[in-house]
């Protein structure tokens, strides 16, 4: 593996091709094999997120299977980075050159580090989780504006969407932004009505209780209006009404049967939410993902972790 | 054109007469080509004379390799939604 051919390691240089490249400044001090598993830790990401992506959600998966690996993967890089460092001051003027060390092996390594772990970040963002920052009021007090979430695109793979559920699905209209987060409230088949403030479902009024202000303490500067607990088969969330002028919502009553494979989206906040009240129902193919996580939530960070009513 | 020495124009006439190697002209352009990469060798090798005689050029070195290895992490932190463009 060598030519005989001797060569002082420069620290400097171990350094900055740790930099620019973790793993690369371990094969240039000769120890390729510790260089190459540096050079690959960005695997650890995909394969991850694939894994918490099909668990049941928790704060302990996010941790360790979201967030950790991440940390993990920027930890290496830097150790990397040192590491070569001390390698090449310890190596001394003597060390035996490779057949791999070459400069237009480095240049290759390099050129590929540039663009591999970012196709694996834009792969997992396309196919399996992706991160949306909230910049609207319409979900309050559920989600609220400036949370940053975590959804799971593989879901849809999985399931149907059931009442209850809240996604992210692809704006119908040409204006606006390009994806909504909104509540499935009716599923194909179901009849939903709305009257003003009463919505009900195959004739029953969805039942709502006042929540205490006192209880949504980490989010009381984002509640302008009155909350409420809804019920929907059997499943229970935050909505508000009162929140800006009614004007803004008003819409005509609804009665309609959701159509098959469509759903009936509201947002949380009724009064500052523009959904399926507007645009009709949504085809399931436009959903985009479910909300699992709230992994950076505004203000208190008593609600990060697993999206939970 | 001959010169006045019999000796020079014999020896020249010999030269001649010979055919010149068929690999000849690849010959000669390669040696100019790795006369070129020894320069351009000298070159680098000169400059990272130059970065090792001064830690401000050595730190200089690094920080700029940090921030071309670690796109990948500000594109993840864009992904993220941590960092707006």
């Amino acid at each position: 593996m060598s030519d005989g051919n001797t060569s002082r390691r420069v620290p400097w240089v171990a350094m900055s091709l740790s930099f620019l490249s973790a793993g690369i400044g371990h094969i240039y001090c000769g120890r390729i094999y510790k260089g190459l598993l540096l050079y690959f830790s960005w695997f650890v990401i995909p394969l991850s997120c694939f894994i918490a992506a099909f668990v049941e959600p928790s704060a302990g998966v996010l941790i360790g299977f979201v967030l950790l690996p991440v940390t993990l993967v920027m930890i290496i890089y830097l150790y990397a980075a040192f590491d070569a460092y001390e390698i090449a001051k310890r190596g001394g003027s003597d060390y035996e050159l490779k057949d791999y060390n070459r400069a237009i092996l480095y240049w290759l390594l390099i050129f590929v580090w540039l663009a591999y772990p970012i196709s694996l970040i834009a792969g997992v963002r396309e196919f399996v989780y992706e991160a949306f920052y909230l910049p609207t009021r319409s979900m309050n007090p559920s989600v609220v504006q400036g949370d940053r979430i975590l959804v799971n695109k593989l879901w849809v793979q999985k399931q149907f969407p059931e009442r209850g559920d809240v996604v992210v699905f692809r704006n119908p209209e040409p204006t606006g932004g390009r994806v909504f987060i909104e509540r499935v409230v009716a599923v194909a088949g179901d009849r939903i009505v709305i009257k003003g403030d009463e919505v009900e479902i195959n004739g029953k009024r969805l039942e709502r209780n006042r929540i205490p202000l006192e209880s949504l303490d980490g989010i009381r500067d984002q509640i302008d209006g009155d909350p409420f607990y809804e019920s929907n088969s059997g499943k229970r969330y935050k909505v508000m009404y009162g929140d800006g002028p009614a004007a803004e919502i008003e819409t005509d009553p609804i009665d309609i049967v959701v159509p098959p494979r469509n759903v009936f989206l509201l947002g949380d906040n009724r009064d500052r939410s523009r959904d399926s009240r507007h645009f009709g129902p949504i085809h399931a193919g436009d959903i985009i993902g479910h909300v699992d996580y709230i992994f950076y939530p505004t203000g208190n960070w008593s609600r990060f972790g697993v999206y939970r009513d | 054109m001959m010169s006045n020495d019999p000796m020079y124009d014999d020896w020249i006439n010999q030269r001649r007469a010979i055919d010149s190697p068929d690999g000849l002209a690849d010959c000669v352009m390669a040696t100019v080509q790795e006369t070129e990469v020894r320069r351009k060798q000298s070159l680098l090798l000169r400059l990272a004379q130059r970065i090792e005689e001064s830690r401000l050029a050595r730190w200089t070195a690094c920080m700029a390799a940090f921030l071309v290895g670690s796109s990948p992490f500000l594109y993840l932190a864009y992904v993220a939604q941590l960092l707006v463009f």
